[in-house]
């Protein structure tokens, strides 16, 4: 039994993909609240603090009616990337994009991960080849999340990421969230989008790293003909929202410094709060 | 991306999964180490944290959760010590630091496994070298380490499989000698393997000249390339590399074309080759300052670092000068026909080889 299950792990569980995504320490904060922004990878929107390197990012910047770059002033190795007082109430995007990394996994764990994930044309195209090789793969990175605010346009400007979760309202003020996934700036239909969503703490902040409990999928659905998908994220809470899209690496476009591979993945992801409906009465934090 | 990252929920049925697995490499988005070295005069304190998983790994402890727990931490601790000191190298002015373990304690902010070490140096060390990453197998790997010196932070820097060691400079006479000892011999190499730099100081000297013409075109050329060395290494200047590589082989093209218009320009009015030289000086040293950046600005010794590299490039370039000019006026007043023949086919070449680089430099901005 024992035996079957760990057979099980190898086959499936081993597979799960990491998610990444941006941590800040509150999703709606008051004006003048500083609110640190880092970054947390992991399996379960649960995590572990992901230092920063400046040799991996292309961009990390806070958009608001103007963009501000945040990279500068990140330390290499430290948990915390940035702390940005909240000055603008109409709301606005804390971004960050990866430079590409790499990874090999066994070819029955790299299927089973492409399965998981609803990579349908590489795990056809992989399942034609005899023998299977092994699952090389280069990855990169585009989050953002949303810091609440008024302006719903600010909310639905896409800002430009090669895989993108562009919310079209602003997110977490409605029960249900249309968002539309643009794939070099076009609506990318067929794309497997999942939610993910991890209680809030007392004070309406995100919870703190060590606090977070392991979450199942809430919802994976995919995207229409235009690209949208419609995610119920009525439940209060901070919500993760992931997609993917892996294409032949000899598809890419050649990029400076991206390791070899078969495979190139893009990796987006939102998050943003849906606060409880008297979150106007929020404590002091 | 998928990953081989355990899930602290399902960490028994992992355990099995992995002791059934087997050591194998495992990738994820934070396999990283951290380590902080604060020295004093003759005392070293340093300490070590890294991630669960990459604990196991070097112990081939089936479960990496245990590196969670306090009590299994402290257990394990000497013999994570004694895996880690061979992955992590630490050394004063070339020598090895031999460190002892201190203890072992789970991280307080939660990265992983902290390891205190300590070593006594007979000497403040002039320079410290880390050698890394602790994980240099694993994909993506980093190792984030910070010096201190009396508890005033040096340097961070970032230890990869690319960028495996870092160096930091004491201070005083003996440290600015390890200073020079590193970029000097920096420069004369750069020089020496830089085929573009030698075709273009040789293209400067190939119409000859006198003594005083050959050090006012030399001068001017180094004049200019200090100056653009400084500004671009110390961040007051910026350019592009994709528009400074191809202006380098486009300058080496037109010295070469300028040589074989030449009919007798080396004095008087026309002797333009100074100028010329302070011009595209201020090029290339752009380019000397990309391969400076590259090889790491120590920002505690900024201007010594900046000033023996410099050094370097002129004994490189003095070098060159003193194999060339001479051989060519010996030439020039034994066999003029042969030495004007000899200086039509350099120049030719040397435009060629110009020519191609300054394509495929252009080709490789896309």
């Amino acid at each position: 039994m024992l035996l079957g299950l760990a057979l099980v792990a190898l086959g499936s569980g081993l597979a799960l993909a990491h998610q990444f995504w941006l941590n800040v320490s509150d999703h709606a904060p008051k004006p003048g609240e500083q609110v640190a922004v880092g970054a947390l990878s992991g399996t379960g929107f649960q995590g572990e603090a992901r230092p920063w390197s400046t040799g991996r990012c292309v961009e990390f910047a806070w958009h608001t009616d103007r963009r501000f770059a945040l990279a500068p002033f990140a330390q290499d190795g430290e948990a915390r990337w940035a702390s940005q007082a909240f000055t603008d109430t109409l709301g606005g995007w804390v971004q960050y994009q990866s430079t590409f990394a790499s990874i090999e996994l066994p070819a029955d764990e790299f299927d089973a991960y492409l399965a998981e994930e609803g990579l349908d044309k590489p795990l056809a195209a992989r399942k034609a080849l005899d023998p299977r090789p092994p699952g090389r793969e280069r990855y990169r990175r585009c989050c953002k999340a949303w810091l609440d605010g008024r302006d719903e346009r600010r909310a639905m400007r896409p800002l430009g990421q090669p895989l993108e979760l562009v919310p079209r309202a602003r997110p977490g003020a409605m029960p249900e969230l249309r968002v539309r996934v643009l794939w070099q700036g076009r609506p990318l239909p067929g794309a497997l989008v999942k939610t993910w969503r991890q209680p809030l703490a007392e004070d309406g902040g995100t919870r703190p790293v060590l606090d977070r409990d392991s979450v199942a999928v809430a919802q994976a659905v995919r995207s229409d003909a235009s690209g949208d998908v419609r995610l119920d994220v009525s439940t209060p809470g901070e919500w993760l929202v992931s997609a993917v899209v892996m294409i032949a690496a000899s598809q890419s476009k050649p990029t400076a410094g991206a390791p070899p591979a078969d495979w190139e993945s893009t990796w987006a992801s939102l998050t943003f709060a849906r606060l409880a409906p008297d979150s106007t009465q929020r404590p002091a934090r | 991306m998928a990953s081989a990252r355990s899930s602290r929920a399902c960490a028994p049925l992992l355990a099995c999964a992995l002791l059934l697995a087997g050591a194998r490499a495992e990738a994820h988005d934070v396999s990283y180490a951290h380590v902080e070295l604060r020295f004093t005069a003759n005392r070293l304190e340093g300490s070590l944290t890294v991630h669960p998983d990459d604990a196991a790994m070097a112990l081939a402890v089936p479960m990496p959760e245990w590196f969670r727990r306090p009590e299994f931490v402290a257990r394990a601790g000497p013999a994570l010590s004694d895996s880690l000191r061979r992955r992590l190298v630490l050394r004063a002015d070339g020598r090895a630091i031999v460190w002892d373990y201190r203890g072992a304690r789970l991280d307080a902010e939660g990265r992983g496994v902290q390891l205190a070490f300590a070593a006594s140096l007979p000497r403040p060390p002039a320079m410290v070298e880390v050698d890394g990453p602790v994980f240099p197998f694993v994909p993506n790997h980093e190792t984030f380490v910070s010096v201190y010196r009396d508890g005033v932070l040096l340097r961070h820097d970032v230890l990869t499989v690319e960028h495996p060691v870092m160096r930091v400079y004491g201070s005083g006479a003996a440290g600015v000698a390890a200073v020079l000892r590193t970029f000097v011999p920096a420069g004369i190499h750069h020089i020496a393997i830089g085929p573009d730099h030698i075709l273009f100081v040789l293209g400067l000297l190939l119409l000859g000249g006198g003594l005083a013409r050959l050090l006012k075109i030399i001068t001017s050329f180094t004049i200019a390339h200090s100056i653009t060395l400084a500004l671009a290494s110390l961040g007051l200047v910026r350019l592009p590399s994709r528009l400074v590589e191809p202006l380098i082989a486009l300058s080496i093209v037109f010295v070469a074309v300028e040589t074989l218009r030449a009919k007798d320009v080396t004095h008087g009015a026309g002797d333009r080759r100074a100028l010329l030289a302070f011009g595209f000086g201020l090029v290339h040293g752009f380019g000397f300052a990309s391969v400076l950046a590259e090889f790491g600005l120590p920002r505690e010794a900024l201007g010594w670092s900046l000033a023996g590299f410099n050094i370097g490039v002129e004994i490189g370039q003095a070098v060159i000068v003193l194999l060339v000019a001479p051989t060519l006026a010996w030439l020039a007043r034994r066999a003029p026909t042969a030495h004007a023949r000899l200086v039509r086919v350099l120049a030719a070449g040397i435009a060629a080889a110009g020519g191609f680089w300054f394509v495929q430099r252009l080709l490789a901005r896309g």
